[in-house]
């Protein structure tokens, strides 16, 4: 077959061997979900049947699936045209619209709502419509990092030689990119569509009389004291997700691609570009009407919100404290990164090397278990006095990094997989001792991935708000739940400090989002 | 043996890793003689010196522990009952408490320190000891009625009236709290046969269900951008948008909002001893604390709710713009626990 010699089964053996590299993330989500998970539904569950003949439950199942698989469709068809031409043509101002794309992941969903519903018409208030267009406004970037290294990585001179060898533009795309763009797709696909089918924030803020089981097991855990039934629907849900991206997985691992070289070889294309910057306008449209909200006081324009955030004036506001907000913010993210980051790249090269399906089942847990289920696990796992953690400050960086592990895991796949296997081992044969076959061979090869596992944890650690909010904290807020706080007061100096709160987080992430892949790449 | 190196090197970084999280967990978690942990909501912010006079009587430092809103805080109490993350829990309304006692959640304390109103005393069942209270009510935009050439509804049934059609915004009742009350403020006042019948009549006038108070408040309400004038808040909401206003409004200044008396429920928040506490001595000093004037007197201009200590002053914010609500409906705990769970599937039914 034709694409054979393109691609080749990934190689089975290998001279780094992979026992211990999962394993760091494996007990890391393990410990922050399976187990309290676990715990949870031995401790609560009395009857595991009759939640489900409950008003409601069946309907959101139902809701979950259709409306997660028609986000995810729509935000395919709209992220990879961005995606192909980033990957093809020489855009200007290109790490400002990562940046872009990228900022609406993080924001805390409260905000990216009240901003929706600024800006949609009021018939499309609260609908089917303004669901889905949320869902593709956070998960764009989604399918935008994670396809767009993978696709820039492919060799033009591969696909000259096609064209060379006789090659129709339908065969070149059929036989050559395709095959070594699928585990990416897929990888995306998969990821997107998990989201939007246990989406909560979105679904709380903008779908009234909608409900997605997410929304229905803090319903039933919350508002109706049906512990047991939640924990149920918690437990369904993580199964039906984890075994859904592993058989995902699977066919996405069974090919490794052997191209190496990266270059942006074809000239600028001042349409394309257009489109691709018009594209990223639309998606500043909401976090403009945002920041005019931070400035609309109820008699014109004000600056009393940015003032008040920075403490420019005596604040009438009751305490806020954002500077601590903000750096607490700021190192969260930092450690979760350091966690999170060679934790994940390191079972990424693992499972690159030989497919491991239980261990990327494992580590896809923090994306299929509900927030509330692991906060309520917790509570009751780690009390008893060596292991009562509850309330440490660093149990909300350690859960971060296990939200943050399968995206990590997710992004640095692919890239790890581009990397040709064999090179360390010529550079051992050819004398180089460890350390420098890590500096020099592996360690520039595994950078791309490093980059873009850091920025998803960065990115995801800072915007974080449901499962730190639910977690007990001591003195310590984040600033995704300052912006909640002051949005749940009324007065205008509330909602315009609020807003300028929220800007300033989105603009402390896509500032860290751009540095951290300036610094990896260059 | 090249790769073993490395194997070891890993291994350390990662075992260096885990000693430093479990040293970090050494400093940080049990709760010292010296310390209180007090549980709280996420919007319980008063201020930095709050318990000054605390510690300094008692040499009792107090730390807050926020997660979540109310209902996140009793779902998570009720599960470590007996085996509490704190010593006092600040927060647990009436809505709420029947949960919480059910789950023995609470080593029974009533506070006598200081002189409470005694109807918010007997609804805590002589297990917890009331902190303050608040009514749920409608809240008008006045102006924007005038525009419409229509008059403040005065009543329920007025929401019902054509003439009002599609100006409401309520929250969640299945998640939210003010939404859970006006469910119950409806239900106390048409009857468990009726309500049903008066929630039909709200959605055929076209009451907006939101999720949430934020998202009613500054998405819906036609002050901040919506186009429905009638929004599900507190009697609070006024002053409050008096002190907070941008650009601040004379002092005198009537305030931009009313409240529609008719329609209020009184949430009434306490505060408990939770069982298992190290110190129930000093938990129980630090509840008479919270109901101490000078504590109370906070109360108003940070959580904006009325103090339940009689002694305690009302500010003039609140003297001004919030109005007194003379007959909010109430509803026995016991009642809310034996419905709550079937009123609101109902009410889901009803509203989607």
């Amino acid at each position: 077959m034709a694409r054979n010699r393109l691609v080749r089964p990934r190689s089975t053996s290998s001279a780094w061997s992979p026992r211990l590299s999962p394993i760091p993330s494996a007990l890391l989500v393990t410990a922050v979900v399976l187990v309290p998970l676990v715990v949870l539904v031995v401790e609560t569950v009395d009857d595991p049947w009759s939640v489900w003949t409950r008003p409601g439950v069946g309907r959101a199942v139902w809701f979950s699936i259709w409306q997660g698989a028609l986000s995810t469709l729509i935000t395919l068809a709209i992220g990879l045209v961005p995606t192909w031409v980033l990957a093809h043509y020489p855009v200007r101002g290109r790490s400002i619209l990562m940046a872009v794309f990228t900022a609406p992941f993080v924001l805390p969903t409260v905000v990216v709502g009240a901003a929706f519903l600024a800006v949609l018409p009021t018939s499309l208030d609260r609908s089917l419509v303004a669901i889905l267009l949320a869902h593709v406004f956070f998960n764009v970037s989604v399918v935008l990092r994670t396809v767009l290294p993978v696709w820039s990585s492919i060799d033009e001179d591969l696909l000259a030689a096609a064209r060379t060898l006789g090659a129709t533009p339908v065969q070149v795309a059929h036989r050559v990119v395709w095959p070594l763009l699928r585990p990416a797709i897929t990888s995306a696909t998969s990821l997107v569509f998990v989201m939007c089918a246990t989406s909560y924030g979105v679904i709380r803020v903008l779908g009234s009389g909608w409900s997605t089981v997410d929304v229905e097991i803090y319903r039933r855990a919350v508002a109706l004291g049906d512990v047991s039934g939640a924990a149920v629907l918690a437990v369904v849900q993580a199964f039906v997700v984890i075994a859904a991206l592993t058989m995902w997985s699977r066919r996405s691992t069974e090919w490794s691609v052997v191209s190496t070289t990266s270059a942006t070889t074809r000239r600028r294309h001042r349409g394309l570009e257009a489109m691709v910057w018009a594209l990223g306008s639309i998606f500043l449209v909401p976090i403009f009407a945002l920041a005019a909200t931070s400035l609309r006081s109820s008699s014109g324009w004000s600056l009393a919100g940015w003032q008040n955030l920075f403490g420019l004036t005596e604040s009438r506001l009751p305490d806020t404290k954002i500077v601590e907000a903000v750096s607490n913010s700021l190192v969260y993210a930092i450690v979760a990164a350091c966690l999170a980051v060679p934790a994940g790249v390191s079972l990424a090269r693992s499972v690159a090397r030989r497919p491991r399906r239980w261990l990327s089942a494992v580590v896809d847990a923090p994306i299929g278990v509900s927030a509330v289920a692991v906060g309520l696990g917790i509570v009751i796992t780690y009390d008893v006095d060596p292991i009562d953690i509850r309330g440490s400050w660093w149990l909300v960086p350690v859960v971060h990094a296990s939200v943050a592990l399968p995206f990590v895991v997710r992004s640095a796949v692919p890239l790890v997989l581009s990397i040709p296997s064999g090179l360390g081992e010529a550079a051992a044969t050819l004398g180089a001792s460890p350390w420098r076959r890590w500096t020099r061979v592996e360690f520039p090869l595994l950078r791309p991935a490093i980059a873009t596992a850091a920025a998803f944890s960065l990115a995801m650690s800072l915007g974080e708000f449901g499962a730190t909010s639910f977690l007990t904290r001591r003195d310590t807020t984040t600033l995704p739940i300052v912006v909640e706080s002051l949005l749940s007061r009324p007065g205008s100096l509330s909602v315009m400090t609020g807003s300028a709160a929220a800007i300033l987080l989105l603009v402390a992430t896509a500032g860290l989002v751009v540095f951290v892949d300036r610094r990896a790449r260059t | 043996m090249i790769d073993r190196r490395i194997r070891t090197t890993i291994a350390l970084v990662s075992l260096s890793v885990i000693a430093l999280l479990a040293s970090a967990c050494g400093t940080s978690d049990g709760s010292a003689p010296d310390r209180l942990v007090l549980l709280a909501y996420d919007s319980f912010t008063p201020p930095e010196t709050a318990f000054d006079l605390f510690t300094a009587e008692t040499g009792i430092k107090v730390d807050i522990a926020r997660g979540g809103d109310a209902g996140e805080l009793i779902a998570k109490a009720a599960l470590t009952a007996g085996n509490p993350e704190g010593d006092v829990l600040w927060g647990v309304d009436n809505t709420l408490l029947s949960r919480a006692l059910d789950a023995e959640v609470f080593d029974p304390y009533v506070s006598t320190a200081h002189p409470l109103d005694g109807d918010l005393v007997d609804a805590g069942a002589g297990i917890v000891t009331p902190v303050d209270f608040g009514d749920v009510c409608i809240n008008v935009d006045d102006d924007a009625l005038v525009e419409r050439g229509l008059a403040p509804p005065s009543s329920l049934d007025d929401l019902i009236d054509p003439t009002y059609r599609g100006l409401l915004v309520v929250s969640d009742a299945s998640t939210s709290s003010p939404g859970l009350a006006f469910l119950l403020a409806t239900i106390d006042r048409y009857g468990e046969d009726g309500w049903a019948n008066y929630w039909s009549a709200l959605v055929d006038n076209d009451v907006l269900v939101v999720s949430g108070w934020s998202d009613a408040y500054y998405t819906a309400f036609s002050r901040y951008g919506g186009d429905r004038p009638l929004v599900l808040s507190y009697a609070s909401s006024p002053p409050a948008e008096v002190l907070f206003a941008d650009p601040p409004l004379p002092e005198k200044s009537p305030a931009p909002t009313s409240v529609m008396i008719d329609s209020c429920f009184r949430q009434i928040e306490f505060a408990g001893v939770l069982r298992g506490t190290n110190d129930v001595d000093a938990a129980r000093r630090l509840v008479d604390h919270l109901v101490s004037v000078e504590f109370q007197n906070t109360l108003p201009e940070t959580l904006f709710v009325f103090p339940a200590n009689v002694d305690a002053e009302l500010p003039s914010s609140f003297v001004r713009h919030a109005p007194v609500v003379t007959d909010p409906a109430t509803m026995d705990p016991t009642r809310i626990a034996d419905g709550r769970a079937r009123w609101v599937e109902e009410w889901l039914a009803i509203v989607s």
